[in-house]
């Protein structure tokens, strides 16, 4: 039987189907396409980022790939939070993925709560009035549930965190870290403890 | 998809000598046109996608099992450090969706947990592979929406995974999607016997390769990106100076341990910045060179491992190896896979079954979808002679009664135990064998092993003197010789006939 005979063997409506899919497979892929394209070059217009980029966003196609760019690190941050007592005195909490020894230590996991700590200490870290607010406040609690359960018989009241962020400048080539390296500290925001008087 | 006779196409297109049309085609543009076509549109191998649906299955759910389950209760629940109201929030500001938008129960969110996971298991497993996935997926957006400040480029990269899985037909092979597909092509012979040779290879399925292409390109975008965005000028470029290395080594904040615990000397750390501009760069103008491939793979696998033993930051390198099966060719993983599942040895384990046996038969065609390394042969239990040679002492009624299987040591194994030292042979399904080492499995499987062995005649049909011979072998330790021999040969030479 030739090609042609059997094509014609074939429902009408089987032969249309099968066109129909595969116009929508060929309209899907340009689409996709233009998106991969526009997300990456970063050329959203009004048009595109009401079409491609709402479809970038409901499947969490997310682009934008730069991981290790250029310039690195040269300071390193990390987030501390300074607790004030109902009594007037204070105490500094750091952060559990900050390392005792910057000379000597190894990690496993924590990559989340690293992240987290990160997004709210680089970016415009005094967020009074914002939504995102009860996350500052969340973590900052979370550091002084950490201290407590360390010093369960301190029997002061927290009634204020100061978000503080420490910068560990790093050596550059051909120097090496210092027994104790000297740490920046910048106030980012205070805010009450919630619940305090 | 029907197999086509050459089933090795290479799984970026194939090389200039599968396309031998080009050669004849008159003008650069139609050649150019046919590539494109044949980049599209012609049919690739299965085998690779289906790594790609293991891995990737396997990767998500060992990371959410390591990275959220731990961590449900500090950020994905409601008075966790991320309260619900500032998630749903984040969400309508964004663009975002996820099920878990309002959602402030834990048993709630612990459900659509579990759920996720069984999803995994089943797109692992390849069963409705694309039900699976699209669970998977759908879940997988909404713990990471919900969980949004904590993401790591390897929850997005593992969202993108499950995406192009999801629209790709990643159960074709390696599935019991496929598993089911092939058990329902199987035809018992109408002689109702069958030679206990193994039957010839099936053909590789091949599959549409739109949504693979997809993902290649996905990839290759990913390294381009990385690569210029490493080439930033505006600045003193660490990559060009050859200190990028130095600086991210020393990066307290996410490096796995101390700098000065392991301090590479700067010549190395050149290298390495220079290596990694090098092989992002060769990555995206040389993956579509078959030759050149193998080696960008390899590069890419110890460039991630580097990153992995030298840096905590999730499961980024992970995930993007997942893009790599895509990269191999049919011929390539399915050759792997076979060597993989003969573990170096060529000897074989001699099955020992009923010809005879409806059942049996379908069983054998089951195990022989399974038997990647070849590693099974089979022996009619009605062939006395070479019975008699291959199992020395055993009797015809124990045959009868039970599979046997002899290792290539000499151990003879039957029925239930039988059972478990194929499964034991076929890395396929070792992923079912814990089950059959539970406490209490031997006394329970023997027992139903027992019971579906003894009806196996009256579960089908069965019209020939061997049914009969079951039957009696049953009832009476030991049988005539003669009368064996008789039954046998009729019910052969009726078989034959029918044939």
């Amino acid at each position: 039987m030739s090609d042609a005979s059997i094509l014609k063997s074939v429902p009408r409506y089987k032969r249309i189907l099968r066109w129909l899919r595969i116009a929508l497979i060929t309209l899907f892929i340009l689409w996709h396409l233009t998106f991969l394209f526009i997300a990456n070059a970063k050329l959203y217009t009004d048009l595109t980022s009401a079409t491609l980029g709402k479809y970038e966003r409901y499947t969490s196609l997310d682009q934008g790939w730069g991981m290790f760019s250029s310039p690195l690190y040269r300071v390193l941050p990390f987030p501390a939070v300074r607790v004030t007592f109902d009594d007037g005195s204070s105490e500094v909490i750091l952060s559990s993925n900050e390392p005792e020894d910057l000379k000597y230590f190894f990690r496993i996991g924590g990559a989340r709560l690293r992240k987290l700590e990160h997004s709210f200490i680089t970016e415009r870290a005094d967020l009074t009035g914002d939504y995102r607010q009860p996350i500052q406040q969340r973590l900052a609690q979370s550091y002084l549930d950490r201290w407590k359960a360390a010093h369960p018989e301190d029997a002061r009241r927290a009634v204020k965190f100061t978000l503080i962020r420490r910068d560990f400048q790093i050596p550059r080539p051909g120097e090496s870290w210092a027994d104790e390296p000297v740490v920046t500290e910048k106030e980012l925001a205070s805010f009450a403890v919630e619940g305090a008087p | 998809m029907e197999p086509a006779p050459d089933s090795t196409r290479d799984s970026l297109g194939g090389g200039a000598s599968e396309l031998p049309q080009l050669a004849a085609s008159p003008s650069l543009f139609k050649r150019a046109w046919r590539v494109l076509l044949d980049f599209w549109i012609a049919p690739i191998r299965a085998e690779p996608l289906a790594l790609m649906r293991i891995v990737t299955a396997l990767g998500v759910l060992l990371s959410a099992l390591t990275t959220i389950a731990p961590n449900l209760s500090l950020f994905w629940f409601d008075e966790g450090i991320i309260p619900a109201q500032v998630s749903d929030q984040m969400m309508s500001y964004g663009s975002r969706a996820s099920i878990l938008y309002g959602v402030t129960s834990h048993a709630a969110i612990i459900a659509w947990f579990v759920l996720w996971m069984i999803a995994l298991l089943f797109l692992l497993v390849g069963c409705y592979s694309r039900i699976a996935c699209i669970i998977a997926w759908v879940l997988a957006v909404s713990f990471n929406i919900r969980g949004l400040w904590t993401l790591n480029g390897g929850d997005d990269v593992a969202v993108h995974l499950l995406f192009y899985l999801m629209l790709s037909p990643c159960g074709a092979a390696w599935s019991i999607d496929s598993l089911r597909r092939r058990l329902k092509t199987y035809r018992d012979p109408e002689s109702g016997f069958e030679l206990p040779q193994a039957r010839p290879t099936a053909q590789p399925t091949l599959i549409e390769p739109w949504s693979v292409r997809l993902m290649q390109i996905q990839l290759v975008i990913m390294y381009l990106l990385n690569g210029i965005n490493k080439m930033n000028l505006a600045q003193t470029n660490d990559y060009l100076t050859g200190e990028a290395v130095y600086w991210a080594l020393n990066d307290a904040t996410l490096t796995r341990f101390a700098f000065d615990m392991l301090p590479a000397p700067m010549w190395v750390c050149r290298l390495l910045s220079w290596a990694t501009l090098l092989f992002e760069f060769s990555f995206v103008i040389f993956i579509c060179l078959p030759r050149v491939r193998p080696v960008l793979l390899w590069a890419g696998v110890l460039f991630h491992a580097g990153i992995l033993a030298t840096m905590e930051i999730g499961w980024f390198g992970q995930f993007t190896l997942c893009y790599y099966p895509v990269f191999i060719s049919g011929a390539a993983v399915a050759g792997a896979a076979a060597l993989l599942a003969r573990r170096g040895s060529k000897k074989k384990y001699v099955v020992c079954f009923d010809t005879f046996c409806p059942v049996c038969r379908r069983s054998k065609f089951a195990l022989e979808l399974f038997d990647v390394g070849k590693r099974l042969t089979y022996l009619d239990i009605h062939d006395r002679p070479a019975m008699e040679a291959a199992l020395p002492g055993v009797g015809y009624t124990r045959a009868l009664r039970e599979m046997l299987v002899i290792a290539p040591s000499g151990k003879i194994t039957g029925g239930f135990d039988a059972f478990r030292t194929v499964m034991r042979v076929l890395p396929a399904l070792w992923i079912l064998l814990p089950v059959l080492y539970l406490p209490g499995a031997v006394w329970i499987g023997r027992r139903i092993y027992k019971a579906v062995a003894r009806n196996r005649y009256k579960l089908v049909k069965c019209d020939q003197g061997v049914c009969n011979l079951h039957l009696m072998a049953l009832s009476r330790e030991n049988l005539d010789e003669e009368e064996i021999a008789r039954v046998v040969q009729g019910a052969r030479d009726a078989a034959m006939h029918r044939t």
